[in-house]
């Protein structure tokens, strides 16, 4: 009697656990395929702005235009300045332009507005993990401004000024990548900027700060390698070359080999730093709102 | 006369609300000065490199980046209504402006004092202290009147950009980027002597959108410089032409877009 009891347990047991297993494997797969949908559904209100792009399209070519013309100018009898020639520095230009809208560079407000207004409470009592969420709205906007903002600055590049193409096969496929990463450092610094507002009744001056000293240490105006040498060697170990400078160096081949991996690695190990400290951020920010009575 | 002193007043009332935040406003006036310092940086550390530019230093460069950027501090800090412009047509609240019994442009220009730009405005004025000292241009009256009618100029060029932007809201509720071109594209444009831009592109700067009457002209002459590009000296003296030129048709532009408003009905 007792072993068959034991032995019911234990089949029972097993059932649970496999049926366990499995449930969590197809929680884990809807789960996902739900925030997939949120980057769908950011990807096609995207594809509503048209306006607001061809106007926006317009802007970053004018500044491409502005500072390929002033690195022409500079270059004028000269050869390799800073690692870079001529040629080099005009294709830098083009894809940081390129790049601008795909990371994101700027930040947003959403999040800052979205706790000001209280839409905030809302989003997180959704079954759905507010950063994640978050996240991958950003990444449907990146993905639309790949394909609508980035590839045609990048051809305006390639129609009308001398360009290099990608160092080697490798530098072209680890650039995605690589910029994907890019688009994940802005958002988890532009998500802990926009949770402040918790605390902060005018997030404005600490987004621009941050968001601003972030673009000018990413290496997205001049490259690194044009910073005073100790000061570029400092920028490689922060958070914001991968913001930007990672991905066009890779394209450039100005990091290969060992480098290019060590610079991808530090791009990887900085995203998971800054997403699991927003996380940290964001239960402080919600147990704030629990107080506050919502 | 009315019109100054309903400006004043108007404005009065904005700056005594925003100064009840006042960490706020300190914060953002650090965050400007010190993102607009990291402009000049990105100059600074591209000259440590490449030392000129067209036969132009880094301290006369200093100088067009200057005059540039009080100009356009000058014309955010002042004409701030125009460039939120687009939020004011969304919202409905251009209807309220509508129906008070005073003008409308006053009312605009006034709307709102973007006092945490003076972060730029002081900073455009440290960069040009530090470069007009660099290159030893002393206290020469006639250069020093220049430098400021060049940047009153400047000003009303940057102004005349913000009311065509904000114009445009009339037909487009999408918050359209175009102004930023002519504007943050503006400064970065004339932050270098004109002189380095090519062919057309370097045209359409001096003569459809006078970019160059800004600063790159002007700068000629309190420098002393040779215009490599071999254009009449009078060019030096014409800027107040180029303001007026973009600011009339800004203003016309302004004027027919407030005829032709239709509600949001928001």
């Amino acid at each position: 009697m007792g072993d068959q009891r034991e032995s019911t347990y234990l089949k029972d047991w097993r059932v649970s656990a496999e049926s366990g297993l499995a449930r969590r494997l197809e929680n884990a797969l809807s789960t996902s395929l739900v925030y997939l949908e949120f980057a769908k559904k950011s990807f096609q209100r995207q594809l509503q702005y048209r306006i607001a792009n061809y106007s926006g399209f317009a802007v970053n070519t004018f500044f491409f235009v502005v500072r390929a013309y002033i690195f022409i100018a500079l270059y004028e009898h000269r050869g390799v300045v800073g690692d870079y020639n001529v040629i080099e520095a005009i294709t830098f230009t083009g894809l940081t332009q390129a790049m601008a809208m795909v990371i994101g560079i700027f930040g947003g407000n959403e999040i800052a507005n979205a706790v000001k207004t209280g839409e905030v409470a809302t989003d997180l009592m959704k079954p759905i993990d507010y950063q994640f969420f978050a996240l991958f709205r950003q990444l449907g906007r990146s993905f639309y401004y790949l394909f609508f903002r980035g590839l045609p600055i990048f051809l305006v590049m390639v129609i009308f000024f001398p360009w290099k193409p990608p160092h080697s096969w490798h530098a072209l496929i680890l650039f995605f990548p690589s910029l994907a990463f890019a688009a994940i450092i802005v958002f988890s610094l532009s998500f802990m900027i926009g949770l402040s507002a918790f605390w902060l009744m005018d997030v404005r001056g600490v987004t621009q700060t941050v968001m601003g000293s972030a673009i000018f240490l990413s290496g997205f105006i001049i490259p690194v390698s044009f910073f005073p040498s100790g000061f570029g060697r400092i920028c490689e170990w922060l958070p914001f070359v991968g913001q930007s400078y990672v991905p066009v160096a890779i394209y450039l081949g100005k990091y290969v080999g060992g480098q290019m991996i060590s610079m991808l690695v530090r791009q990887v190990v900085w995203a998971a730093t800054l997403i699991l400290l927003g996380r940290a951020f964001m239960s402080l920010a919600v147990r704030k709102v629990i107080i506050q009575g919502g | 006369m009315y019109y100054l002193k309903l400006y004043f007043s108007l404005m009065g009332a904005d700056l005594r609300s925003q100064m009840q935040y006042k960490a706020s406003f300190i914060l953002q006036f650090i965050g400007h000065l010190f993102i607009t310092s990291t402009e000049f940086m990105a100059i600074v550390f591209i000259f440590g490199k490449f030392s000129h530019i067209k036969g132009w230093s880094l301290w006369e460069v200093g100088v067009l980046y200057g005059m540039t950027s009080v100009s356009f501090a000058t014309s955010e800090i002042m004409a701030r209504g125009f460039h939120v412009f687009d939020r004011m047509v969304r919202l409905g609240n251009f209807d309220r402006v509508l129906l008070r019994p005073t003008g409308v442009f006053v009312q605009i220009l006034a709307a709102e004092v973007e006092l945490r730009k003076l972060g730029r405005l002081l900073q455009g004025l440290v960069v040009m202290v530090i470069a007009w000292y660099m290159l030893r241009l002393g206290l020469n009256p006639a250069k020093f009147g220049f430098l400021i009618a060049a940047i009153i100029n400047g000003v009303i060029f940057y102004t005349a950009i913000f009311i065509a932007g904000a114009t445009i809201c009339f037909w487009s509720v999408e918050s359209t980027e175009l102004p930023n071109m002519l504007t943050y594209g503006g400064v970065e444009a004339s932050s270098y002597p004109i002189s380095a831009y090519r062919g057309w592109f370097r045209n359409t700067l001096i003569f459809i959108i006078p970019l160059a009457f800004i600063n790159y002209f002007p700068a000629l002459y309190i420098l002393d410089k040779p215009d490599p590009l071999g254009l009449p000296y009078f060019m030096r003296f014409l800027f107040p032409m180029a303001s007026a030129l973009v600011m009339i048709p800004a203003v016309r532009f302004w004027n027919y877009g407030v005829r032709h408003y239709k509600s949001t009905g928001s």
